[in-house]
């Protein structure tokens, strides 16, 4: 079982910015994915009102 | 274009599960399952997701070779596409390769960083890279965007092979060679057996599973963001 001995400093920094940066990865994606959500639901928002405004 | 049949979303999100699966059980063997190393102690453990993460950069950009050929050769937006999502997921991985390293150099070699022949190559190809996404973003035309990116990611495969070569030539390299002749004398190297080797190859699986959902998952993302783009267009000219 790990014991925490030599240099386990090093290795603990070196998971952390592995995780870190797979995190980063995965966080960018979701916050893009989350960005490009709400433009759709925008634009699908101009284009109902502007079929709205040809029916009237 | 966002039109995906429910088929193969179904095997993305089961991919994807099964990436954090094998995420989770790699991180228990490196940490838990296989020993520390006599000599380099807990540091070596580091070498498992260096390597990995290693191997996630050579598929992501040996796959750029093959989007760029294939745009080259169809000019198929879709290969275009697939090459960008490679380079940077290739990106990310190389920058965990480098951060990583140093993090096992500094108790081992006594520097965070030095230039020798190896992690001078890796800057070189994380730089590269790094140059794809930059110039490409600006290019205005598109199609121009698209071949220069296919000859650019092609010919920037190079690095890479550079990388990989410069430490079984060079007699002056202090990097340690896994597999494979080397000229060198390599500090802070240890044979790869037992539990040691099991559990590599368990990390190289993994960081390949991992590769390819996350190419997946930017490819989805890449092709919502031009059909954003196509359809905000379309409203601006309808306005």
């Amino acid at each position: 079982m790990f014991d925490f001995g030599d240099n386990a400093d090093y290795m603990a920094m070196g998971y952390a910015v592995t995780g870190l940066f797979l995190g980063g990865m995965v966080l960018w994606m979701y916050l893009r994915y989350r960005v490009l959500g709400r433009e759709q639901d925008l634009i699908d928002q101009i284009e109902a009102e502007e079929r709205d405004g040809k029916n009237k | 274009m966002t039109d995906y049949s429910p088929q193969r979303t179904k095997i993305l999100q089961g991919v994807t599960i099964a990436a954090v699966v094998l995420f989770i059980i790699a991180i228990y063997l490196d940490l838990f399952w296989v020993g520390p190393e006599k000599t380099q102690g807990e540091a070596q453990r580091i070498f498992y997701v260096h390597l990995g993460s290693f191997l996630g950069s050579f598929i992501s950009f040996g796959a750029t070779v093959w989007a760029g050929f294939a745009y080259l050769r169809t000019r198929n937006v879709s290969w275009d596409i697939f090459g960008l999502a490679n380079v940077e997921i290739g990106l990310g991985f190389a920058a965990i390769t480098i951060v990583t390293g140093m993090t096992w150099a500094r108790p081992i070699w006594n520097t965070w960083w030095t230039w020798e022949p190896r992690l001078t190559s890796v800057a070189i190809m994380w730089l590269a890279y790094a140059a794809y996404i930059m110039l490409r973003s600006g290019i205005e035309d598109p199609e121009r965007r698209r071949r220069f990116a296919a000859v650019y990611g092609i010919v920037a495969f190079a690095s890479v092979l550079f990388t990989i070569i410069i430490i079984r030539v060079r007699p002056d390299t202090i990097h340690p060679v896994v597999a494979g002749p080397t000229q060198a004398d390599p500090e802070g190297g240890f044979s790869v057996t037992g539990r040691i080797r099991d559990t590599l190859f368990f990390n190289l699986f993994t960081f390949a599973v991992i590769t390819v959902v996350l190419v997946w998952h930017r490819i989805r993302l890449e092709n919502l963001s031009q059909q954003v783009q196509w359809r905000k267009i379309q409203v601006l000219s309808e306005l």
